[in-house]
C-alpha cells in the first residue's frame, strides 16, 4: 500500500522527481567515470613499463639485479624452463640473454643494453612488435637488430645500415659481432629508445661465446592481482640460487609514484564525493520542502505523521533506486566504449603532442568501487529527504497547507 | 668458336693472376709497415682546434699478435704504458700505478685522445680475414704510380665501414693512402703515407697523417724516428710484471 | 528596469528557503572547484619544485649543443662575464657549476664504467638537494679534494667499503688518460637502480684536474625563485651573457620526460574538474529549475495582473544573477580561506610513503595554491553555469500562459 502510494507520487510530481532524479544520475555516472580514469591513470604508468620490458615478475641468477655482468648468467635454465611451462598462473614468458655492451656505426658508438630473444616469445611479454615505426620486427635471421629510433638519430643509421655490437664475454676479452638493421622502434621511454637493442639470442650468445645460457626470464601473469602469490610460488620453486623479482621491486620509483597518486586521487574523489551528496541532498531537500503543502492535506485528512514519514522516505528511496539503475547504464554505456578507445590526453594539451606516445589513457572500471557506490547512493537521496520530512510532520496541518 | 674458348680462358686466367695479386698486394704493404717484429720510436702529434699534443712512444710488436707501447713524454704521461696480446688490451697508467683492462666501452674511445681508435690497435690488419679485396685501378699519386685496392667487408666482419680504398704503390709495395668510408658512400677518415725512409736498409714511409672528416681541424700524425725490423724481442716484455715494473 | 532589480531583490528574501539553497549550491560548487584547482595547481607546483631542485635546477646554462650530445669538450669557462650576469639577473637566487665525464673505476680486480660528476658541495648544497641524500658516511666538503661519493650499488658492485680508495680513469679534455686515487667516503641513494650503479661525485676542481679542464666547466645549475616567472628570468639571463656559444635551458628542456609526466599529471587532472563542474552544474540548475517551477503559481498571478511576458523572464534572470554574484562572493571568500588554511597545514601523507620518504628523501605531500587564475576561472564558469542554468526555467517563464501558471501545485 505503502509503496503503491510512494510510486505514484513520484509519477504525479513528474517534474521534482526528474530533477531528483537527475542529481542521483550525474552522481552515479561521475563516480563511473572518475573512477575509472583514475584507475586509467595508473594503468597508463604501470603497463607502459610492464609491457615494455619489465613485465610481471622477472627471475635472475641471484644477485643479477644489483650487477649485471656477464659472468651472472641463470645457473640451470632448463629448470626454469620446467617450472614455467608447468604453472597455469603464467600468461607468458621470454628468455633473454642480456649484457650492456656497445653498439657503433662507422660514425658514432653509443652504450646500450644488449636484449637477446626469441622474437616470438618476446612478443608475448612486451609490445616491442607493435612498437616498429620503420621497417619490421626481428625475423630469427642471425644477423637481425632492431634498435630505438633516439638511438638510430645518435649513430647516424637507418634501416638497412651495418652496425657493430661489442661486450665483454666470459673468458673476459671483447666478443663482437656485425649486424644489419631490420627495424627501427619508438616507445613511451625515450631514455628506452636510446639504449635498447634487440638481437638473436643465439647470435647473442655466440658473440659472448657462452653456449646456451641465457640470464633473465620476464613474465606475465595471467591475473595482474596475484602477482605476489605467484612471485612466491616461483621462489619456493626455484630456490635461494635465482632471484624472482617483481614489477614492483623492479620500478620502486614508479610504484611510490602510483601511491602518491593514489592518495592524491583519494582526496579528489572525496571532493567530487562530497560535490555530489550535496547536490543530492540539496535537490531532494528542495522537492520535499515544495510538497509540505501536499503533506498538510494528507495529515488533515488523517494520515498518521509515521505513514507521512515512510512514504516520503520510501519515495526517496525509489528515486535513489531508479537514479542508481539508470546511472550505472548510462554511465557504463560512456566509459565501455572509452576503455577500448582509450583518452588521447594529448588531444587536450599541446605540448603533450610533441610527446606523441604514452598520452593515451584507457579508464579501467573497478568493480568494487562501482558496486559500493550504488548500493550507497539510494541512500544519500534518503539522507535529504529526512529533514524537510521531519520538518513537515511536526507542523500542524493547518500550518502545513499554507506552507511556502 | 674456338678463338672465343681461348680468350674467356686468357681473361679468366688473367682475373685470377689479378685477384690473387690484390690480397698479395695488401698483405705485401701491410707486411712492409709491421714486419715479423718491429721495434720503434715513434712521435705522435695529435691536433685539434682546441690544442695540440705531442707524445713521444717507444713500440715493440710481434707481427698482429702482440704489442707493448711505452710513453716517454711529455712529462704528465711518461711511463703510461699499453699492452695488447691478441685482441685485449690493457693500460698501464704510471700515476696510479694501475692496469686496467681495457672494456668495450673504451675500444671505441680515441687511443690517447688521438684519431686513431684502441679498436684500431686491436684489431689492426684483419684486412685478409675481414674484406673481400680487388684491384679496381691504376692511378698515379705524388708522380708514383699505385694500384688502387677496393675492400668490401665480408657480411659476417664485424666492422663498421662500407668500404676501404687502399692505394699501394707499385715499385715498392709501400701503402701510399687509405680511405675508410661509410655505407652511404661518405669519407669518416683517410690516412696518408709520406717522407719514405729509410731506416736500417728497410724502407718506409716515416709520415702517417690521420684526417679526421666526421671532426674538423682534427688529425693524427705519426712520425716514425726510428724502427728496426724483425730483431728479436723476448716474450717476457709483453707480461703485466714488465707493464708494472719501472722501465 | 530598476523597479525589475527592485523586485528581483525582495523576491529573494521572501522566498528565503529556496533562495538560501540555491545559493547553497552555488557557493558549494564555487568553493569546491576552487579547492579542488588549488590543491591540484600547488601540488603541482610542489613536485615540479622537488624533482627540479633535486638535481637538474631551475634551469641550466651549457655550451650550444650540449644537451643533445654532451660531449666533454663542450664546455666553457666561468669567466667574469658570466659570474656577473648569474649576479645580477632579478630572480636568480644560486648557481653552481658542474662537469660530467664518463670513466672507468678500479678497485683491486674490479671496474667498471661510471658516470663523473664534479660539483661544489658547498654551493651545490644551494641549488639543489641530492647532497643530502648520504646513505653512508658523508658527503666530501671541499671541491679540491681527493674524496669521491658513489652510488651506493656501486660500491656493493666493487666489493669495496667506505675509506678504500679507488683509482678513476677518464679520457681528458686533451685526450690523454687521466687517472687519479681517491678515497670513497659516502655513498648516495637516487631512488634509480641504473643511477646508483654506476654515479661517482667529486669536487669539481678535482674533476678539472683529472680531466685536464683547466677552468672550464660542461653545466651550471640554477637555483631561480619561483617557478611561474621562469621564462622571464631565462630570458633576461640569455641577455645578460654575452657569449653566445652559451644557452639557458630551462628545466623541462634539460629533462623532457619530466615534463611529460607533468603534464600528463595536469591534463588528467583538469578531466577531474571537468567532472566536478558537471557535477555541480546539475546542482545549480536543478536548484533553479526547481525554485523557478515552483513559483508557477506566483508567476500566473503576477502574470494576470498585466506583466509582460518578457519582463517576468527578466525578472527570474536577474534573481538568479543575485543569488550567483552573492554565492560567488562567499564561495570565494571560502576557498581562498580554505587554501590558504592548506598552504600552511598541507597534507602530509604518511604511512609507506613515509618510508619512501626516509629512503630517498622525497617530501609526500598534497600543498593548496593561491594562484589568481583560479578564482578567475572558476568564478567565470559559474556564472557561465548559471547563465546557462537559467535558460530552460526562462524559457518555460516565457511561455507560461497565466491561467496554467496559477493552475499549478
Amino acid at each position: 500500500m505503502l509503496l503503491k502510494l510512494a510510486w505514484r507520487n513520484i509519477w504525479r510530481n513528474r517534474r521534482r522527481s526528474l530533477i531528483v532524479l537527475t542529481s542521483v544520475i550525474v552522481g552515479l555516472v561521475a563516480i563511473i567515470i572518475s573512477d575509472g580514469l583514475s584507475n586509467g591513470m595508473i594503468g597508463q604508468m604501470l603497463f607502459n613499463q610492464i609491457n615494455l620490458n619489465i613485465s610481471h615478475i622477472q627471475i635472475h641468477k641471484k644477485g643479477f639485479n644489483n650487477n649485471k655482468v656477464v659472468k651472472n648468467y641463470i645457473p640451470n635454465y632448463k629448470k626454469v624452463d620446467q617450472v614455467l611451462k608447468n604453472d597455469p598462473s603464467i600468461k607468458a614468458y621470454s628468455r633473454r640473454v642480456f649484457v650492456t655492451g656497445i653498439l657503433s656505426s662507422a660514425n658514432n658508438s653509443s652504450g646500450v643494453m644488449i636484449y637477446g630473444i626469441d622474437p616470438n616469445q618476446e612478443a608475448n611479454v612486451s609490445i616491442i612488435k607493435n612498437s616498429m615505426i620503420e621497417g619490421s620486427y626481428l625475423t630469427n635471421n642471425k644477423r637481425d637488430i632492431i634498435i630505438g629510433k633516439k638511438l638510430a638519430e645518435k649513430l647516424e643509421v637507418e634501416v638497412g645500415d651495418k652496425v657493430v655490437a661489442m661486450a665483454n664475454t666470459l673468458k673476459g676479452d671483447i666478443g663482437s659481432e656485425v649486424f644489419r638493421i631490420v627495424g627501427i622502434f619508438r616507445t613511451a621511454s625515450s631514455e628506452f629508445d636510446k639504449t635498447a637493442i634487440y638481437i638473436p639470442d643465439a647470435t647473442e650468445q655466440s658473440m659472448l661465446n657462452i653456449g646456451n645460457k641465457y640470464y633473465e626470464y620476464a613474465i606475465i601473469t595471467k591475473d595482474y592481482d596475484n602477482v605476489g602469490q605467484v612471485q612466491k610460488k616461483l621462489e619456493t620453486k626455484l630456490g635461494n640460487k635465482y632471484e624472482v623479482l617483481s614489477y614492483k621491486d623492479l620500478l620502486p620509483m614508479l610504484i611510490y609514484q602510483i601511491e602518491l597518486y593514489k592518495e592524491t586521487m583519494w582526496i579528489l574523489n572525496v571532493i567530487i564525493g562530497l560535490a555530489l551528496i550535496f547536490g543530492i541532498i540539496n535537490s531532494m531537500l528542495m522537492s520535499v520542502f515544495e510538497r509540505i503543502k501536499e503533506f498538510g492535506v494528507l495529515m488533515s485528512i488523517g494520515m498518521k505523521n509515521s505513514r507521512i514519514y515512510s512514504m516520503i522516505v520510501t519515495e526517496a528511496f525509489i528515486i535513489g533506486i531508479v537514479g542508481t539503475i539508470a546511472g550505472l547504464i548510462i554511465g557504463l554505456l560512456l566509459e565501455i566504449p572509452l576503455t577500448h578507445t582509450g583518452i588521447d590526453l594529448s588531444f587536450f594539451s599541446t605540448g603533450l603532442e610533441a610527446f606523441g606516445i604514452g598520452t593515451v589513457i584507457y579508464p579501467i572500471l573497478s568493480v568494487g568501487n562501482i558496486i559500493l557506490s550504488s548500493l550507497f547512493m539510494p541512500f544519500v537521496a534518503i539522507i535529504g529527504a529526512l529533514y524537510p520530512a521531519y520538518k513537515a510532520i511536526k507542523l500542524e496541518p493547518i500550518y502545513a497547507i499554507y506552507y511556502v | 668458336m674456338k678463338k672465343l674458348i681461348l680468350l674467356s680462358v686468357v681473361l679468366s686466367v688473367n682475373q685470377l693472376l689479378f685477384a690473387q695479386t690484390a690480397e698479395e698486394i695488401i698483405k705485401k704493404a701491410e707486411d712492409a709497415i709491421k714486419g715479423k717484429t718491429s721495434h720503434a720510436e715513434i712521435e705522435m702529434i695529435i691536433k685539434t682546434p682546441d690544442y695540440t699534443r705531442d707524445l713521444e712512444m717507444e713500440s715493440w710488436w710481434i707481427g698482429n699478435e702482440k704489442a707493448l707501447i711505452v710513453t716517454k713524454g711529455p712529462i704528465k704521461e711518461k711511463g703510461n704504458k699499453t699492452l695488447k696480446i691478441g685482441n685485449e688490451m690493457w693500460e698501464y697508467l704510471k700515476n696510479t700505478e694501475t692496469t686496467i683492462k681495457i672494456p668495450p666501452s673504451m675500444m671505441l674511445q680515441s687511443w690517447n685522445g688521438s684519431d686513431f681508435t684502441n679498436d684500431d690497435l686491436v684489431r689492426e690488419s684483419n684486412l685478409t680475414k675481414d674484406y673481400d679485396q680487388k684491384i679496381i685501378a691504376e692511378e698515379k699519386i705524388n708522380g708514383q704510380d699505385t694500384w688502387k685496392v677496393q675492400l668490401i667487408p665480408k657480411p659476417d666482419a664485424p666492422v663498421v665501414w662500407g668500404k676501404i680504398y687502399y692505394w699501394v704503390i707499385k715499385k715498392n709495395y709501400l701503402p701510399s693512402v687509405v680511405q675508410y668510408f661509410d655505407e652511404r658512400g661518405n669519407m669518416v677518415r683517410y690516412l696518408v703515407y709520406s717522407d719514405i725512409k729509410n731506416f736500417h736498409g728497410r724502407v718506409i714511409p716515416s709520415k702517417w697523417v690521420m684526417h679526421n672528416n666526421k671532426k674538423e681541424g682534427h688529425s693524427t700524425t705519426i712520425i716514425v724516428n726510428d724502427i728496426e725490423y724483425n730483431i728479436n724481442i723476448p716474450d717476457r716484455i709483453f707480461s703485466f710484471q714488465e707493464l708494472e715494473r719501472g722501465n | 528596469m530598476k523597479l525589475l532589480i527592485k523586485l528581483a531583490w525582495r523576491n529573494i528574501w521572501r522566498n528565503k528557503r529556496r533562495s538560501i539553497l540555491t545559493l547553497a549550491a552555488v557557493i558549494f560548487a564555487v568553493f569546491m572547484a576552487i579547492g579542488m584547482r588549488g590543491i591540484q595547481l600547488g601540488t603541482y607546483a610542489l613536485n615540479i619544485k622537488t624533482a627540479v631542485e633535486l638535481f637538474s635546477g631551475y634551469m641550466q646554462v651549457q655550451s650550444k649543443g650540449y644537451n643533445d650530445t654532451p660531449k666533454l669538450s663542450l664546455c666553457f669557462k666561468e669567466n667574469k662575464d658570466l659570474t656577473s650576469a648569474l649576479k645580477n639577473t632579478k630572480g636568480i637566487q644560486n648557481y653552481s657549476s658542474r662537469i660530467y665525464a664518463d670513466g672507468l673505476i678500479s678497485f683491486k680486480d674490479n671496474s667498471r664504467g661510471v658516470a663523473i660528476f664534479g660539483i661544489e658541495p658547498d654551493k651545490e648544497k644551494n641549488v639543489t638537494t641530492f647532497v643530502e641524500n648520504v646513505d653512508k658516511g658523508r658527503f666530501f666538503n671541499s671541491d679540491s679534494s681527493n674524496e669521491i661519493v658513489v652510488g651506493s650499488q656501486l660500491l656493493e658492485n666493487l666489493n669495496a667499503k667506505i675509506g678504500d680508495e679507488i683509482v678513476l680513469l677518464a679520457q681528458g679534455y686533451d685526450g690523454s688518460l687521466g687517472n687519479q686515487k681517491y678515497k670513497i667516503v659516502g655513498t648516495v641513494r637516487l631512488g634509480v637502480q641504473e643511477l646508483e650503479s654506476t654515479v661517482v661525485f667529486m669536487g669539481l676542481k678535482s674533476a678539472q684536474y683529472l680531466l685536464a679542464m683547466r677552468n672550464k666547466v660542461n653545466v651550471i645549475a640554477v637555483k631561480a625563485d619561483d617557478l611561474n616567472n621562469l621564462k622571464e628570468i631565462e630570458n633576461n639571463l640569455a641577455e645578460k651573457i654575452s657569449d653566445k656559444n652559451l644557452v639557458v635551458l630551462p628545466w623541462n628542456k634539460v629533462n623532457p620526460e619530466l615534463q611529460q609526466a607533468i603534464q600528463l599529471d595536469n591534463v588528467s587532472g583538469i578531466l577531474f574538474l571537468g567532472i566536478l563542474i558537471v557535477i555541480v552544474a546539475f546542482g545549480i540548475l536543478n536548484t533553479v529549475l526547481m525554485s523557478v517551477t515552483e513559483r508557477f503559481r506566483e508567476f500566473g498571478v503576477i502574470l494576470s495582473i498585466g506583466m509582460p511576458q518578457k519582463k517576468l523572464t527578466y525578472l527570474v534572470y536577474i534573481e538568479t544573477m543575485f543569488i550567483a554574484i552573492i554565492g560567488l562572493i562567499f564561495g570565494n571568500l571560502m576557498g581562498y580561506f580554505v587554501n590558504y588554511y592548506l598552504i600552511l597545514h598541507p597534507i602530509v601523507f604518511g604511512g609507506e610513503l613515509k618510508q619512501l620518504y626516509e629512503l630517498y628523501h622525497f617530501l609526500p605531500e598534497l600543498r593548496s595554491s593561491l594562484q589568481v587564475s583560479i578564482f578567475i576561472y572558476v568564478s567565470l564558469s559559474i556564472i557561465g553555469i548559471s547563465i546557462l542554468s537559467c535558460l530552460y526555467p526562462a524559457y518555460k517563464v516565457y511561455k507560461l500562459e497565466p491561467l496554467k501558471g496559477i493552475r499549478q501545485t
